[in-house]
């Protein structure tokens, strides 16, 4: 899982579809929830490619999904 | 209790506690069922307690229904009997506080709309919550043979959801 930045320094992510609630650092940082199973598209900023996880909220698992490039 | 009685308890219970690091204050657990107390006596408590607390540890008070109004200036965040996170983004830029869903019911199996969230509902509220840019409090209500709810006599925990929910120290 990528290093989280201290949840301090977490904001609200808002425009997001109903269901969906988002923290983040954009462009460094981002953690989105789903209430169910869905999808999501959101722009990442920067230049630089991105590390995605899934996390299983009740069993704090992580599973790695495919690294993506930015945009 | 009149007025006089009022401030010489409350200057004692500060004086008796305020050296914990581990306090906040509320001056009442549901402030609104008590009718016969009126919003000007909350608002004397609290700055009773603010003025007598030279540590300063946070102050906020419980609802049932109606809210004491957050936005007075003691009030150091909105402690909120809700289970409404669809408002979260709203109460957060009305009140420019943190907002802390002090009750928003709790995990165990009392036979009451209260008290019977499953642990991964419980949990689910703590992700909801602060996923908003909101704090969630926690309590347990899991019926014990010897009457021992945790939710008012404290001690050993029971429920799943802490254990699902991360921890800085995990």
């Amino acid at each position: 899982m990528a290093e989280a930045s201290p949840f301090e320094a977490l904001v609200p992510l808002h425009d997001l579809p109903p269901g969906v609630s988002g923290l983040g650092r954009p462009g460094e940082y981002h953690l989105y929830h789903f209430q169910q199973s869905g999808t999501l598209s959101v722009v990442l900023p920067g230049e630089q490619p991105y590390g995605a996880d899934a996390i299983d909220t009740w069993n704090m698992s992580t599973t790695p999904l495919e690294d993506m490039g930015p945009g | 209790m009149d007025a006089e009685d009022h401030d010489r308890y409350l200057h004692y219970a500060v004086a008796r506690l305020a050296a914990f690091r581990n306090v906040w204050w509320s001056p009442a657990n549901e402030f609104d069922i008590m009718e016969i107390k009126k919003d000007a006596e909350w608002d004397r408590f609290f700055q009773i307690v603010q003025a007598a607390d030279p540590y300063g540890h946070l102050r906020g008070i419980h609802n049932c229904v109606r809210w004491y109004d957050h936005m007075k200036p003691w009030v150091a965040h909105c402690s909120i009997q809700s289970s409404d996170f669809a408002s979260m983004q709203q109460w957060r830029e009305q009140y420019c506080k943190p907002i802390l869903f002090d009750e928003c019911r709790y995990e165990g199996n009392v036979p009451r709309e209260w008290g019977y969230l499953k642990a991964p509902e419980m949990a689910r509220c703590f992700w909801l919550g602060t996923m908003g840019g909101c704090y969630v409090g926690h309590a347990e209500t899991y019926l014990h043979p010897e009457e021992i709810l945790w939710w008012s006599k404290g001690g050993v925990l029971h429920g799943k959801a802490p254990l699902a929910l991360p921890s800085p120290s995990r």
